[in-house]
């Protein structure tokens, strides 16, 4: 599981993994394994390298619900920081890049497939309209029609895998009737 | 008049500490508790129970015909009202006596005297105790203005009858006294119903040095060392220690000897406490009297060996004090920080919500007064104490040594805290030579939050929160054959992004 770390103005990529009972977190590409076992509520008790701290840690709300906000505590003191998946990360990247794009061809953000087909060729869609569903990364992403359009093409159908970038729809946005 | 059931009109640590001492005396207790505090530590603690209405102190614990009935239906014939709310209050004191119950603290005419911080310092000038300049004719701001001139700057405004350093504010110009002026007036009538206000010389870096004093109805009055609280934010104080680090042999004679000629001045019964601030040069100068039990009482009981809430009541059933003067012991050194729910970050701003941990230090010659425990909220409306912790040692660097120790072991979670502070403080140079005054906390030299030497292991405990919360969402059925059937079905999952 990959997630990366804010705290105050460092940002470090993690990973954490657990293979046959071996708990390993790469930090920044180095390697630490981890002795850890959660002894109370909300309490851990970590060996790392031969040292034994206690942490406690708080989840804290964050307005983002993709920024997990931690508040962990050890003898010297609390660190607040937030970790994020980073795929998250990339997806709401995307979204903001789609969105700036304004252009009529909707791309598939992330590899996956195609669960859902909502619209057919020469429809006319609203604003918001859903257009279709993808299924990357176990989560259901729904693709919608940024401004009123007619579905000029549909470049896949129901149950094809895509690759990244992969042309979906092809929109011709909608003169305002005025 | 014996006292075979006591009321506590308190609640949180004070009250739990009270109720150990009536345990051990064998005398019922009963608690009163406010809406949010039914399931509160001193209700758990208590024999006897009894609800005085909504959570806003001032609609509860401070009603006094709740306490009386309180009393009335639980068969209490004694009031404790520990520290805050009602514990230095003539009227509620009157309402209780009158009411034919004990009140376990001063007579209302002392309170009256000692509350009021102009009669006070006249009685602490009568027994010939320095006190500073100030203006207490009550006049108007012009007038104000014109004779701070003449006292000179910088001052103190102060509530004629505050307490608890609540409304006072330091002036450093005219312009700072004009402007101060209206805020502390506010806060007077806002906190004590009334808006007349004094001024006093400030000193430069004073330390704040209290006496710990008790009498009794026979005319006994001694008093038991010194406290220094000279660690403070917002003029309440954060730490405290028995003996003071500033106080010699002889000084502490004469500040012992002051103190007692106040209390016997005011006609003072009970366990109190009368303040001094020192100044540079090491003078004494009388700030005030408080004729209550104080937060800071644990560090004298660990030096003396006494327990001072078992003279309180053993006082107010009118027997003699236990100890004549030469009889009081002095052991030792102790030292008490109190464990706040509050951001030394962020100018010491409360931080109220739940206790989702809470780990207590253990250990030789430690001692912890609480009144929380884990899963308990916290709650905005009252103070956010959550322990105040007090060690004891040989000299003043092993009981310092001990308390560092207790810090590094104890671990609040839920709630942001001053522990990570008070362990700093220990460390700080300034602090460990005992070279200490009131502003000492007024410039953070404390690290702010930031990354620290532990970050890989506080960063791997919560990662490894993560993966075992990813995980267990893993293992849950995932709703994905609806999907395919029915869109609205999963238009409503959580794990839906919308593009």
């Amino acid at each position: 599981m990959k997630r990366t770390l804010v705290i105050a103005d460092q940002t470090v990529e993690l990973e954490i993994t657990r293979r046959r009972g071996k708990t390993v977190m790469t930090w920044d590409g180095e390697e630490f394994p981890l002795d850890i076992t959660k002894v109370e509520k909300s309490s851990y008790s970590i060996i790392m390298d031969g040292r034994s701290v206690g942490v406690n840690v708080d989840r804290i709300r964050n307005a983002d619900p993709d920024l997990h906000g931690f508040r962990s505590t050890t003898y010297d003191g609390a660190y607040e920081f937030t970790l994020q998946d980073p795929r998250k990360k990339l997806l709401a990247a995307a979204m903001a890049r789609s969105k700036r794009s304004e252009g009529n061809l909707v791309r598939a953000l992330m590899p996956g497939k195609v669960l859902k087909l909502l619209v057919h060729e020469g429809e006319t869609v609203e604003e918001g309209q859903a257009l279709l569903i993808l299924e990357a990364m176990k989560m259901q992403n729904e693709y919608t029609a940024p401004t009123a359009s007619r579905v000029a093409k549909v470049h896949v159908e129901e149950g094809a895998n895509l690759e990244i970038n992969a042309q979906m729809i092809t929109l011709e946005k909608l003169e305002d009737p005025a | 008049m014996p006292v075979t059931k006591l009321l506590i009109a308190n609640r949180g640590e004070i009250a739990c500490r009270i109720m150990r001492t009536c345990r051990e005396l064998e005398i019922p207790t009963v608690a009163v508790y406010s809406d949010s505090d039914r399931a509160a530590m001193h209700v758990r603690l208590a024999i006897l129970s009894y609800p005085v209405g909504p959570t806003p102190a001032r609609e509860s614990y401070m009603r006094v015909d709740k306490i009386i009935e309180a009393c009335r239906k639980t068969g209490a014939d004694a009031v404790h009202p520990g520290y805050g709310f009602l514990a230095e209050d003539p009227d509620a004191a009157r309402q209780i006596i009158e009411a034919g119950l004990t009140w376990v603290g001063p007579a209302p005419e002392v309170l009256e005297r000692m509350n009021n911080k102009i009669t006070a310092r006249e009685v602490a000038a009568s027994v010939g105790c320095p006190v500073l300049p100030g203006i207490q004719e009550i006049l108007d701001d012009e007038a104000l203005l014109d004779e701070a001139r003449k006292v000179g700057y910088p001052l103190m405004v102060k509530p004629v009858l505050g307490r608890d350093g609540k409304g006072m504010r330091l002036v450093k110009t005219a312009g700072d006294l004009r402007r101060a002026l209206p805020r502390v007036k506010g806060d007077a009538i806002f906190s004590f119903w009334d808006e007349r206000v004094y001024l006093e010389k400030a000193l430069i870096h004073p330390r704040h040095i209290e006496v710990q004093v008790a009498a009794d109805q026979h005319g006994n009055c001694i008093h038991l060392w010194e406290r220094e609280g000279s660690v403070q934010r917002r003029f309440q104080q954060l730490c405290e220690e028995a003996p003071s680090p500033a106080v010699s042999p002889e000084l502490r004679a004469r500040l012992g000897d002051l103190a007692v000629r106040i209390a016997k001045a005011a006609g003072f019964v009970g366990v109190g406490t009368v303040e001094f601030l020192l100044d540079q040069d090491g003078n004494p100068w009388f700030l005030e009297m408080t004729c209550r039990i104080q937060g800071g009482h644990a560090v004298t009981e660990w030096i003396t060996g006494q327990d001072l809430v078992k003279w309180q009541l053993d006082i107010a059933q009118g027997r003699e004090l236990p100890l004549r003067q030469d009889q009081v012991p002095l052991w030792g050194h102790a030292i008490q920080c109190r464990i706040n729910a509050e951001d030394p970050d962020r100018e010491f701003a409360p931080s109220s919500g739940r206790i989702q941990y809470l780990r207590s230090p253990q250990g030789h010659n430690l001692r912890n007064d609480s009144g929380v425990y884990f899963g308990w909220d916290l709650s905005p409306f009252y103070a956010p104490l959550v322990a105040k912790i007090s060690t004891w040692g040989q000299t003043r660097q092993e009981a310092l040594a001990r308390m560092h120790s207790a810090l590094m072991e104890m671990r609040l979670g839920g709630v942001r805290n001053n522990i990570a502070f008070f362990r700093q403080l220990l460390e700080h140079k300034q602090f460990i030579s005992g070279d200490l005054h009131t502003g000492i906390l007024d410039h953070a030299w404390w690290k702010q939050k930031a990354v620290g030497p532990n970050l890989k292991f506080a960063v791997a405990a919560a990662l490894f929160d993560e993966l075992e919360m990813e995980e267990r969402r893993a293992q849950q059925p995932t709703p994905r054959s609806d999907c395919a059937t029915s869109p609205a079905a999963w238009k409503s999952h959580s794990k839906f992004n919308r593009f």
